[in-house]
């Protein structure tokens, strides 16, 4: 197992350089000169050069790329070209609240998710059932943004119970990890309903209810645990889609997380922000797929078998 | 039943989990407080609310974008919305007071006076002000500001003809110029006019240390920032100039404008300041006002003059798009009406600038450029215009498109992003004209130096060639360097004939500047102008 999850760790570091390097690429092919950006339109040529040689914008973009990564392996991800701070700071200022909403967002689509889509499979073909399937559909159809204002025209607006933005408390993050989870939810509504509906008429299953098991004991001890496979294959990609949703969270709801960080250093061209904010965000993503990975054993001991040999 | 029951009970779990793992409002300390608040903000109407509101110590100020430096010495261009925290921190050495026209008034310039020649501007700062850690404000303080700020980005633009501070004694020095400068005292009373200690930096060793922990003289002192968060100030007990009426000051940025109005619409934030008019006009809401007031950016558009560039060559088809340009639809469709359609850059504010009726205008006029696009070369190309996605600019565009597709004029628009913007109309010859915002910090006429002429060679292309640019450059130094201000009028009324005739540029608006506030908030207006807003002046 340990050698597995060594390897799986490995396995990182040829995605890392894969990303960043297709980013690198992506970056200095895009149009758009960073140094006007900086010095602003009455900047002299003297200036622009001599920005220009101190970011090191004038070397081939492939040594511009190892002299980022080498500096990066050493813990230094640069300073950023707008507001001259350590990326590190900000990126770990900016972290918790990214994580927590994402997290936040992930617990909700787990709880929402299972519940409902078990329900839906239970009472397959009843009202409940077709009530379940078009909430999903309701929520899957509904934008994030047009969601979110919604929650804080009537939470925070007009019930007042809620913060509209901002961070600090638990309260304000209710509202925009509702809106972020809302299409995960729906979902993994209708994935949890097709994995059990696959396992609810299986032989053991019948031969469980035969010998007497009651509905709930079936269901939890039979049919959810066989089922959650797929189910839970689908966190590690709703984790994914949960951080890379968080933009528009963190846009609507006013939450300095490294979500709106990473988009306004691109909208500006801040290569050193942009670098190391995907390194890092690559890195949590793979590791949490890693993490994933271990459920799977804990949930299905053949496939710890399989990692064991 | 047995479905029922496990229906039930799932439904429990699924409740319980979620609000156990968010919280309940009596689990989170902090909540108990601040439903009270907005309880009680809920229960009574917004008039009645005000005998309370002295109780508020805390003023909340939202802003779309991020301060990012907080000491005007920083070596890249400040941000405008950095000035919102200079505005608090740091007191200016002189003002543009809009009450008094636009006067320039000292600050902590107890008074001044200007040579003959103009080439010297001596200063008599007031006595016993104090920075924030204690340290007395002296001359030394406003030379070593100066002579920082003239080898920054925004010192070099805009402190022309700059020479050097020399200082007289503690509270008096002079501003030497090697040759007069028409617009100095606007310069002077712009961003680059916050007075910075010079103790105080070599203590915590430049910039970096200083922006980390700013000190000024201004009514609230520097406490914290938090990245794309907040920044936090406390009242300045000892300001010179009086008490602010709150306690504390948070300046949050909020990206999302909607997010913003529901922030002071909600009572979460106090004011907002410069969100779009869009954002404004459908707010109907007792509990909250707005104001505006034309800003100092301006939307221009700027033509290829590069030698190769077909518009370059051809003032006929210029002219066809300078007369068909619809300016009042644009203040319509853009503005709501709100803002001005002017001939040339600025407006009645600005120095310099040639009254109405002094200079060879032009107006709207659909039957004229349809004659001009009949005499020029025009063979129903794409006219390619250049602007910022998702701006009013890009709007102001659309509108335009429209008002010469009448002239009979193909205008095709590419909007994008600013990095991309500056590198084609830099780098590329694949425009034919752009349209751009630009504000002139000097509020001058002088302000043409950096909008368009030759004079400043890589503001675009280095190998545009402006027609009768000689002249144009001619004309606009000599505005600069022209003392007295009547001969400064006629110089520019003989350069907007010439931009006119000749249709080198087309100013098309200016922008709004906008606040957002509390109902029964006092003190609170959109800025004229330059973004200086003081919090200083707010009170409930």
């Amino acid at each position: 197992m340990l050698k597995y999850i060594a390897k799986r760790l490995l396995l990182i570091i040829p995605v890392v350089i894969g990303i960043t390097l297709f980013i690198y690429l992506l970056l200095d092919l895009a149009p758009g000169d960073p140094i006007a950006i900086i010095l602003g339109p009455d900047a002299s040529p003297e200036q622009i050069s001599q920005l220009t040689a101190e970011l090191g914008l004038d070397k081939n973009v492939f040594v511009r790329y190892l002299n980022f990564m080498s500096d990066a392996i050493k813990g230094d991800l640069g300073t950023s070209w707008m507001t001259s701070k350590p990326v590190a700071d900000e990126f770990l200022q900016r972290l918790p609240n990214t994580l927590a909403l994402a997290f936040s967002a992930l617990a909700m689509t787990i709880v929402f998710g299972l519940t409902f889509g078990t329900i839906a499979a239970v009472w397959q073909n009843t009202a409940i059932d077709g009530f379940t399937l078009i909430l999903a559909l309701l929520f899957a159809s509904m934008p994030t943004f047009w969601f979110g204002l919604m929650l804080q025209i009537i939470f925070a607006l007009n019930l007042g119970w809620l913060p509209a933005m901002g961070v600090g408390t638990i309260k304000h993050i209710i509202l925009p990890a509702t809106a972020l989870s809302l299409g995960t939810i729906a979902s993994q509504i209708r994935l949890t309903r097709s994995s059990i509906l696959d396992v609810i008429n299986m032989n053991y299953v019948r031969t469980a209810r035969a010998k007497g098991a009651g509905g709930f004991r079936t269901v939890f001890s039979h049919v959810i645990r066989n089922a959650l496979m797929p189910v839970v294959t689908n966190w590690g990609l709703t984790f994914a889609t949960a951080f890379g949703g968080t933009i528009i969270s963190e846009t609507v709801f006013s939450i300095p997380g490294i979500s709106s960080y990473l988009i306004n250093a691109v909208k500006v061209r801040d290569i050193p922000v942009v670098m190391g904010t995907v390194i890092i965000v690559s890195i949590i993503v793979a590791v949490i797929n890693l993490i994933i990975d271990i459920i799977y054993a804990v949930i299905d001991p053949r496939v710890k078998l399989g990692y064991m040999s | 039943m047995k479905k029922r029951s496990l229906a039930l009970l799932l439904a429990i779990v699924m409740f319980a989990t979620v609000f156990t793992g968010c919280g309940s409002p009596k689990s989170e300390p902090a909540a108990p407080e601040a439903a009270k608040t907005e309880e009680a903000a809920k229960a009574e109407p917004a008039v009645k609310e005000e005998p309370a509101a002295p109780a508020k110590n805390e003023l909340v100020v939202v802003t779309s974008s991020e301060p990012v430096y907080f000491n005007n010495l920083c070596y890249s261009m400040t941000n405008l919305p950095d000035t919102m925290v200079y505005s608090q921190v740091y007191d200016p050495l002189f003002y543009k007071d809009w009450a008094d026209g636009g006067a320039v008034k000292g600050y902590l310039a107890e008074s001044y006076e200007i040579s003959e020649d103009g080439k010297h501007i001596s200063v008599k700062l007031r006595d016993n002000i104090y920075f924030h850690n204690g340290d007395k404000l002296t001359s030394e303080d406003v030379k070593f500001t100066f002579d920082e700020m003239a080898q920054r980005t925004l010192g070099i633009a805009l402190l022309i003809n700059w020479e050097s501070v020399e200082i007289v004694d503690e509270l008096n020095l002079v501003f030497h110029l090697t040759a007069p400068y028409g617009a100095i005292m606007n310069a002077l009373c712009s961003r680059l006019g916050y007075i910075s200690s010079k103790e105080y930096w070599e203590e915590v060793g430049g910039f970096e240390g200083y922006n980390a922990a700013p000190v000024g003289t201004g009514p609230y002192k520097f406490v914290s920032a938090i990245s794309g968060d907040e920044v936090s100030l406390v009242r300045n007990d000892e300001y010179w100039n009086g008490k602010a009426a709150f306690e504390t000051v948070k300046i949050k940025t909020v990206a999302d404008v909607n997010t913003a109005v529901l922030a002071v619409e909600s009572g979460d934030a106090d004011v907002a300041l410069n969100l779009p008019l869009e954002s404004l006009v459908n707010v109907k809401n007792p509990d909250v006002e707005w104001a505006y007031d034309l800003s100092f950016e301006c939307g221009y558009m700027q033509w290829n003059f590069l030698p190769e560039s077909w518009v370059a060559n051809d003032t006929n088809f210029r002219k066809a798009v300078q007369y068909g340009i619809d300016k009042e639809a644009i203040n319509q469709a853009v503005f709501y009406g709100m803002t001005n359609t002017p001939d040339i850059l600025g407006d009645e504010t600005w120095t310099g600038r040639p009254a109405a009726g002094t200079y060879d205008s032009y107006s709207y006029d659909l039957e004229k450029a349809k004659e001009y696009l009949a005499a020029s070369n025009y063979d129903g190309r794409e006219f390619v215009v250049y602007t910022w996605a998702a701006t009013n600019l890009e709007k102001a565009a659309q509108v335009m498109q429209a008002s010469l597709q009448q002239v009979g004029i193909n205008m095709k628009i590419v909007a994008v992003d600013r990095a991309s913007f500056w590198d084609v109309c830099r780098n590329t010859n694949d425009w034919d004209a752009c349209i751009h915002c630009l504000g002139a910090s000097s509020l001058d006429m002088d302000a043409y130096n950096h909008f368009m002429t030759t004079m400043y060679p890589q503001y675009f292309n280095a190998n545009q060639v402006v027609p009768y640019g000689t002249e144009l450059n001619d004309l606009v130094l000599a505005g600069r360097l022209e003392p007295n201000y009547e001969k400064r009028l006629e110089i520019y009324t003989e350069l907007v004939n010439y931009i006119n005739n000749e249709a080198i540029s087309i100013p098309l608006y200016q922008e709004i500047n906008t606040a957002l506030f509390r109902t029964g908030m006092k003190g609170v207006q959109a800025d004229r102008a330059v973004p200086i807003n003081r919090f200083f002046e707010y009170t409930y």
